[in-house]
């Protein structure tokens, strides 16, 4: 009796786990392998979306680089990579220039990705898929563009790669990743739509490509190209806002008429951008009276020379370089804390209720930069006459006086100059300075060094490399 | 065992003549003693070739074969005829019946003892008859009961009237009857126990309890899957009792093991009541696996035993080497815990109350400067910043350029006397009370072990206590003669309230988000309250932003609720006398929920914001389901000398966990903490389900031959939900041999040595945790925002990686037990030598690939190092027993391998590089401060030419790479986390009814990081507190101070603050872990008042902390469990001593 009880529990509990033969396999719950995606046209979608995700994470950052140019002060005594950007003290192993090469890779092999799996797609079950492409190769371009102006030439990864091939994938020449850019927004501009709105508004369009290949083209100095491609944008329908503030009012939707590819954030979603909190003095009544609910950073603040490139009337100087606010009251109220900013920006400042949640995006490219842009390149083209009728566009809705007749070479100074009143504190100058070949001269005062046009190559990838031939350093970083 | 001066015993042969009281010849190393009681459990046989010897030779021989002990009377033996004798494998009877044929004496067998008498007509051992003559006129009968401390009767005991040579034995009830003068003591002996004098004090009736003594060698060690004695041990296995447990008391189980098993490092990291311990075996043998050993809790393997009641514990026992842990197969590489629980005895049953209360404090706090000390300090930074950037530091020092603010200025003029230690506002002398109530006995058929627990614990940081409730039920019931049925039940209960700690994710900076972090950065001049009451909060002109820590602990909820119940039954069927079948079913079911809630108050304001907080809250809970299936089979067979027991088993065990939390910061207000308030605001939360299974094949076989050669070999094949496709089962062999040296003729004769074996072992186990479902492709889930809204995307989370599996370990061990001059001294020592392979890495990857790193098993690790162990019986005397067990041990670890290209893995100060032990200090090496412009001229500086370059009275690095420059390229191996050596000692005195037992344990040769001191040595002053170990800083050429110690200055220069050798601080330290003393109340009061027993206790633990180290509440901590991150203290919750005073009766 016992002996058959015993072997009844035994048997009864043991056929309960044979029965079950994959009792070892056990799938996912809460996650799912990749295997099940990239199916449908939604996931694809999907799936761009989540390359969008991770340019909110690099455009949270981006304005670090701009710390190193004359324009934009880290006023806070904290000792850390914003601070050393600002005084040149910056090191190969900051763990920023790890993130800024891992975000862009990051995003080329998510979009990579993308374009690997939807080449085998059925055009009748990704009924977008060409947009999806276009799409896909607008993020890649754009990360390459960054990459290469950050770090000059880097390698070149256009297909999604295993870490074996990764280790020998060697570091291109600037000319190639160019190549890869300009082909790129060329097939973006081909295949993205002219305008998005409902739910994908936001995404990348036609215009956003064709503005982005006018500045690589600008960049490299292709001036010819840079001109008809930046000629073109002015043709998609985008204009100037009639009011410079307006740019910066954020009770006011960002998707304007001047808007063509911004990098989105949005308040109480939990998808809001630092910029306010970041770049804001640590003055109590400043952030009472713009209401600032959180933390500051005290960083990307105007430098002091700043408060001097503007001509007396100028719509844009008090909203880039203020030492200071008029309460309501009406009385001036000076930045004059004993320690942190003394001087802020307002081109990010919005009424906040929680911390780091701005609704503020971060503008990567927009019309008032492509009508400087196209200025640019038309007097360098030695077409100076139509280059100055761009540039007192620019001019007039800041309330300034137009330029009549330049030289050339005048022109060119005064379109740099432009640039830096109407696009300070947007991420522009130091890339600009770069691209200009003013760095050196400009910033050496400030403590630059030479090789510093270039950032380091994060020093764990050089190591992970571990072979020069491979992957080497930029001239001058050890 | 107790002797008398009118009897000698033989054990083994080997005894001489022990004098009462006896010193060992080395006065700290003692040990149990005991008496071997060999081979019980099968028939001794009995191989004799004498010519004409001795009768006391011929016993001892007797005794060395059989393990009986023969008790006599020494006269007796003046008598005895020599003795010539030949047999061969004959049974005890036999033997005996032989060697006295001719002697004038009679013997009787009760239980391992031989008792010789006078033949004189009585009929042997009839006991208990009094075979002895009147010693005095006065003599009257006492009668008695001799039973064992679980109330079971013991038959055969001897009872002497002590200075006679009068005495009987107890029946086969125990019981016992004597004529006895009534001033008269009599003396209560036998093998195995502890030997108890009464007086008889005109008393006719006496009861006796003896108490086990503890002979290391007949003690039962709890192995996997089964038990051996630890005579038949091939592995390496510590134990600790139950007994050694209770006596403690204390309220976790780690705290119960802690310096009291060489190889085993227990570190209480965190002084939190109901805190996890970091338990290590062995050195450490995964970078990210996990190094916790796996525990098994009355054979359910599981990883949390904080609920466990320490009193239930019967015993411990930690498997070392593998061919102790292969067992357990994919699981067995850190070490095996195996905790048994208490059973109920079979007769009489015991009801105990135990109670306990005591007081929790702190004993040191790392010395910060006072008020004035760091107003001056501060003043001075801002002074030397000044300087510095070339604007001068004349006039009043609130006009400085850079100013100093009001505040210190008024605390150096007088205005302001405010001297606050901010930590000490949050400490309290915290009470802690623990109650148990529990009930052992039952019937032949059915034993119970019962027991309930209520333990109530405040922390002695403000705001976190602890409260437990357990109870425990182990009923044992024998259906029938061959089935027998366990059931345990375990249902505990706990409510802790948490303090915050610092996380890993911290470690980029000095402050984290503990409060006694906070509060150790506080500056001394601000005080804690304003003068109306309300918490003080100052802006950060006046300091580095902190919420105000007094505030924190006094009005952040961080709640948890415990419910866990262990629940397993066993069947065992015996086919049978050999063979035995088992089948387990068991589950433990886990909930566990928290709720956290951060009120927005004045106080709470965070990183410098004007505005209070926002109120956040956090409702979040898991749920484990785990469950187990166990089917062995269990065969052991004796024939003449070879002794065969196999084991065979399959096991499946399957895990569940699901966990969710939802997260709003939309609180209207503080009313209400709970998520109800927010009005269906959510601003964040998850839900996620994660499953692992394990299917596993065991077999084992031991094999002896006559108790002197062992072989054991065992494998276990494991199948497990988390290993890739393409390497789906792993294969465990151990093979383990033993020789006992000591039972060999050769060795037979040596009286002053008892034991010695030799142990040597090989095997390979596994470490499964390397998480769930690590081998696929899975991904994450994103957002971007779109049309002003949020929309959700995925990308790829990880690469799929089909070749996934366990880390791997093989394990060598060899080892020697012995003891010597009668188990006075005992000694075990082993050497180890294991190899950690295909450790789980996330190996760095060039970024380009999409991914910085990928999960491989890559790395390797190996281990080496000795134990060794030695208990010594210091002295042993009627009155007064002392001994002494001392375990010493050491480990060296080795990183062999990391990721392809070898590259080192740095993790906040750490480094774990090839060739170096996992996670070394990294920084930079200083020399002191630059004592003057010509050392600076003469001497590599930092940032040469820029405005933070090096200067005067700051601290000079070391140029490493000698290119005459310090900058990163500089930084190397600092220091060292791991201590030469551990060391750990129990001393056990005892003088009648009064016990002392009392633990050291330390460590010697190991460094701590301070990560707070980043903070607390920044050179500012003006900002956050600095410790008072920075006063003598260098303030002139003329003045340089200490030599070491920089200048203050806000602004950094010279790369100051850099992470190097000024944040470390020795490890090394010596601490009194436990002191035990009790009083056991006579028995014979305690029957008077209808008693059984009575003890009143008094413990201390943690009770004293000899180090040189400064900066460190407790020099043994490290704060995370990583073993990339060993000792890095961030001043986290400080471990209390605690002073306990306690009361157990027995009823």
């Amino acid at each position: 009796m016992n002996k058959i009880l015993f072997f009844i529990v035994a048997l009864t509990s043991l056929t309960v786990i044979s029965c079950s033969k994959s009792f070892t396999n056990l799938q996912p719950i809460s996650s799912v392998s990749t295997d099940a995606l990239y199916k449908t046209d939604k996931d694809y979608s999907d799936a761009l979306i989540g390359a969008y995700s991770l340019l909110r994470d690099q455009y949270q950052l981006f304005f670090q680089f701009d710390l190193a140019s004359d324009d934009a002060r880290h006023q806070w005594p904290s000792e850390d990579i914003l601070l050393r950007l600002d005084n040149y003290t910056y090191q190969n192993n900051e763990p920023f220039f790890l993130s800024s090469w891992g975000n862009y890779y990051g995003v080329i092999y998510r979009v990579n990705t993308v374009l690997d799996k939807i080449a085998k797609a059925d055009a009748a079950v990704v009924t977008n898929k060409n947009k999806y492409i276009a799409e896909a190769k607008f993020l890649r371009a754009l990360s390459y563009f960054d990459l290469v102006r950050i770090f000059g030439g880097v390698p070149k990864v256009v297909t999604a790669i295993t870490d074996e091939q990764a280790l020998k994938t060697p570091r291109e020449t600037v000319e190639n990743i160019y190549g890869v850019i300009i082909q790129d927004l060329k097939d973006a501009a081909g295949g993205l739509p002219d305008k998005n709105t409902g739910a994908n508004l936001g995404r990348a369009t036609k215009g956003a490509a064709t503005a982005l290949l006018g500045k690589a083209y600008l960049t490299k100095k292709d001036f010819a190209n840079a001109e008809t491609t930046l000629a073109q944008v002015t043709t998609m329908g985008y204009d100037l806002l009639p009011n410079y503030a307006d740019l910066w009012d954020y009770t006011k939707d960002e998707h304007h008429s001047e808007y063509i590819f911004d990098i989105e954030y949005e308040a109480n979603i939990q998808a809001g951008s630092d910029f306010t909190n970041m770049f804001f003095p640590r003055f109590q009544d400043a952030a009472d009276f713009y209401k600032v609910y959180g933390g500051t950073g005290d960083t990307y603040t105007p430098s002091n020379p700043l408060f001097g490139i503007f001509e007396s009337g100028d719509k844009r100087a008090p909203i880039t370089a203020s030492n200071g606010f008029t309460n309501s009251g009406g009385t001036f109220v000076s930045l004059n804390g004993s320690v942190g900013a003394k001087t802020m920006n307002l081109k990010y400042i919005t009424p906040l209720t929680v911390g780091n949640d701005s609704k503020a995006n971060w503008k990567v490219i927009r019309y008032g930069d492509v009508v400087l842009m196209l200025a640019e390149a038309l007097n360098e083209n030695n077409k100076t006459s139509d280059a100055i009728t761009w540039l007192n566009k620019i001019r007039t809705r800041a309330g300034v006086s137009t330029y009549t007749t330049l030289t050339q070479a005048a022109a060119r100074d005064a379109i740099y100059l432009e640039r830096r009143r109407e696009l300070s504190f947007e991420g522009h100058r130091w890339f600009d300075l770069v691209r200009t070949g003013l760095a050196v001269s400009t910033l050496q005062p400030l403590g630059m060094k030479d090789y510093m046009v270039l950032f380091p190559i994060p020093l764990s990838q050089i190591q992970i490399v571990n072979n020069p031939a491979i992957l080497a350093q930029n001239p001058g970083w050890k | 065992m107790q002797l008398t001066a009118s009897y000698q015993a033989l054990p083994n042969g080997k005894r001489r003549r022990i004098p009462r009281l006896r010193m060992a010849p080395i006065a700290v190393f003692l040990l149990l003693c005991g008496l071997l009681a060999g081979a019980r459990g099968f028939a001794p046989k009995v191989t004799l070739f004498e010519e004409k010897a001795s009768l006391e030779n011929v016993m001892k021989k007797i005794s060395k074969q059989t393990g009986y002990t023969f008790l006599y009377e020494p006269k007796l033996l003046e008598r005895s005829v020599p003795v010539t004798l030949r047999m061969k494998d004959v049974s005890l009877e036999q033997a005996l019946s032989l060697c006295f044929k001719d002697q004038p004496f009679s013997y009787k067998i009760f239980n391992l003892t031989i008792v010789i008498n006078e033949k004189a007509g009585q009929g042997e051992g009839n006991a208990p008859k009094n075979k002895a003559e009147p010693a005095s006129s006065l003599a009257g009968p006492v009668t008695g009961k001799v039973t064992n401390a679980q109330g079971e009767p013991l038959a055969g005991i001897s009872v002497l009237i002590r200075g006679s040579s009068i005495g009987v034995t107890t029946d086969s009830r125990g019981n016992y009857s004597i004529n006895t003068p009534s001033n008269a003591t009599l003396v209560f002996s036998y093998v195995g126990y502890i030997s108890r004098e009464m007086e008889v004090g005109g008393k006719s009736v006496i009861d006796v309890t003896l108490e086990e003594n503890n002979s290391t060698l007949n003690q039962v060690v709890v192995v996997g899957y089964g038990t051996q004695k630890r005579k038949d041990l091939t592995g390496s296995v510590g134990s600790v009792s139950g007994k050694d447990i209770s006596d403690l008391s204390v309220t976790r189980v780690d705290q119960a093991l802690s310096g009291k098993v060489a190889g085993v490092q227990v570190k209480s990291v965190s002084g939190q009541p109901g805190a996890a311990p970091q338990v290590r075996i062995r050195g450490i043998g995964s970078i990210s696996a996990g190094t916790d050993p796996l525990y098994v809790v009355d054979g359910f393997p599981t990883d949390n035993i904080q609920t466990l009641n320490p009193n239930d514990i019967e015993t411990i026992d930690i498997l070392k080497d593998a061919s102790a842990t292969a067992i357990y197969g994919s699981r067995g590489a850190n070490g095996v815990v195996i905790i048994n629980t208490k059973r109920g005895s079979s007769k009489a049953s015991i009801i105990n109350f135990e109670t306990s209360y005591g007081l929790q404090s702190v004993s040191r706090i790392p010395k910060t400067m006072n008020s004035k000390q760091l107003a001056q300090y501060a003043v001075e930074s801002l002074r030397n910043k000044n300087l510095d950037a070339g604007t001068p530091v004349t006039g009043d020092p609130s006009t400085w350029a850079s100013p100093v603010q009001p505040i210190p200025l008024a605390i150096l003029s007088g205005a302001d006397k405010t001297d606050n230690v901010m930590t000490k506002q949050l400490l309290r002398t915290a009470p802690i009370s623990q109650s148990t109530l529990s009930a052992y006995g039952g019937s032949d058929k059915v034993r119970y072990g019962l027991s309930g627990e209520y333990l109530t614990q405040d922390g002695v940081v403000l705001g976190s206590d602890f409260k437990r409730y357990a109870l425990r039920a182990n009923i044992d019931a024998k259906l029938s003669s061959r089935l027998s049925v366990k059931v345990n039940i375990n249902p505990s209960y706990s409510i802790s309230d948490l303090m915050d700690e610092s996380a890993s994710t911290d470690y980029t900076q000095y402050i984290s988000g503990s409060p006694i972090n906070r509060a150790q950065l506080w500056p001394s001049y601000l005080p804690a309250r304003t003068a109306t009451g309300d918490y003080y909060q100052y802006s950060s002109a006046v300091a580095s932003p902190s919420w105000n820590p007094l505030a924190w602990v006094q009005n952040v909820t961080n709640k948890r609720r415990d419910m866990r119940l262990l629940g397993n039954i066993s069947a065992e069927y015996k086919v049978t006398e050999d063979l035995a079948l088992n089948v387990l079913l068991g589950s433990t079911l886990m909930n566990s929920h928290a709720v956290r809630f951060v009120p927005s108050l004045p106080g709470l304001a965070t990183n410098g914001d004007f505005v209070p907080n926002i109120a956040e809250g956090r409702d979040g809970s898991i749920t484990d389901v785990n469950w187990l299936t166990e089917y062995t089979a269990n065969y052991h067979k004796t024939i003449a000398k070879h002794s065969f027991s196999g084991l065979a088993g399959f096991t499946v065990q399957k895990d569940h966990v699901e966990s969710n939390f939802l997260t709003s910061n939309r609180y209207p207000n503080n009313l209400v903490p709970t998520l109800s308030a927010v009005g269906g605001i959510l601003t964040g939360g998850s839900s996620d389900i994660s499953e692992w299974s394990l299917l596993s094949y065991l077999v084992r076989a031991n094999y002896n031959y006559d108790s002197r050669y062992y072989i054991t070999a065992s494998v276990r094949t494991d199948g497990s939900s988390r290993f890739g496709s393409n390497n789906k089962y792993g294969w465990f062999p151990s093979v383990a041999v033993a020789w006992r040296i000591s039972d060999e003729k050769f060795l037979k004769e040596v009286s002053w040595l008892n034991e010695l074996k030799l142990r040597a072992s090989y095997g390979q186990t596994g470490n499964n945790n390397i998480g769930n479902y690590q081998q696929y492709a899975t991904i994450n889930y994103n957002k971007y925002v779109l049309n002003n809204g949020a929309a959700a995307g995925f990308s790829p989370a990880q690469l799929s990686n089909p070749l996934l599996t366990w880390e791997k370990q093989k394990a060598f061990n060899i080892g020697f037990d012995a003891s010597f001059f009668d188990r006075r001294v005992s000694f075990t020592a082993d050497y180890f030598k294991s190899k950690n392979t295909d450790l789980l890495l996330n190996v760095n990857i060039p970024a380009i690939s999409g991914f910085y790193n990928t999960l491989k098993n890559i790395g390797e690790v190996q281990n080496t190092g000795f134990e060794f162990t030695v208990s010594t019986v210091n002295v042993k005397g009627r009155d007064f027993s002392w001994t002494t067990a001392l375990n010493f041990s050491t480990y060296r670890n080795r990183v062999n391998k990391l990721g392809p290209g070898g590259d080192p893995i740095y993790s906040a100060a750490n480094i774990t590089k090839v060739g170096q032990p996992i996670g070394m200090f990294y920084g930079f090496l200083t020399n002191g401060v630059y004592l003057n412009q010509a050392d600076i001229d003469k001497s590599p500086v930092f940032g040469s030419g820029t405005s933070v370059k090096s200067r005067p009275g700051d601290v000079k690095y070391l140029d490493v790479n000698g290119d005459k420059v310090i900058d990163n390229n500089d930084q190397t191996i600092m220091g060292n986390p791991y201590p030469n050596f551990y060391y750990g000692m129990t001393n056990n005195l005892s003088y009648k009814h009064l016990s002392l037992s009392f633990t050291l344990q330390g460590t010697s040769g190991s460094q701590v990081l301070n990560l707070a001191a980043i903070g607390q040595e920044n050179t500012r002053g003006n900002r956050v507190a600095q410790l008072s170990s920075q006063l003598h800083y260098w303030k002139s050429e003329a003045d340089p101070g200490d030599g070491k110690t920089p200048r203050p200055n806000d602004a950094v220069t010279g790369n100051n603050r850099a992470i190097s050798q000024r944040y470390l601080d020795v490890g090394s330290f010596m601490r009194i872990n436990n002191i035990a003393l009790a009083y056991s109340l006579p028995e014979t009061a305690m029957s008077r008042i209808g008693l059984k027993s009575g003890r009143i206790f008094f413990n201390a633990t943690n009770a004293v902390t000899i180090s040189k180290n400064v900066v460190s509440f407790n020099p043994d901590v490290s704060n995370s469990g990583s073993p990339l991150n060993p000792g890095v203290d961030f001043n986290d919750y400080p471990l209390p001593k605690t002073f306990v005073l306690g009361v157990n009766i027995g009823f």
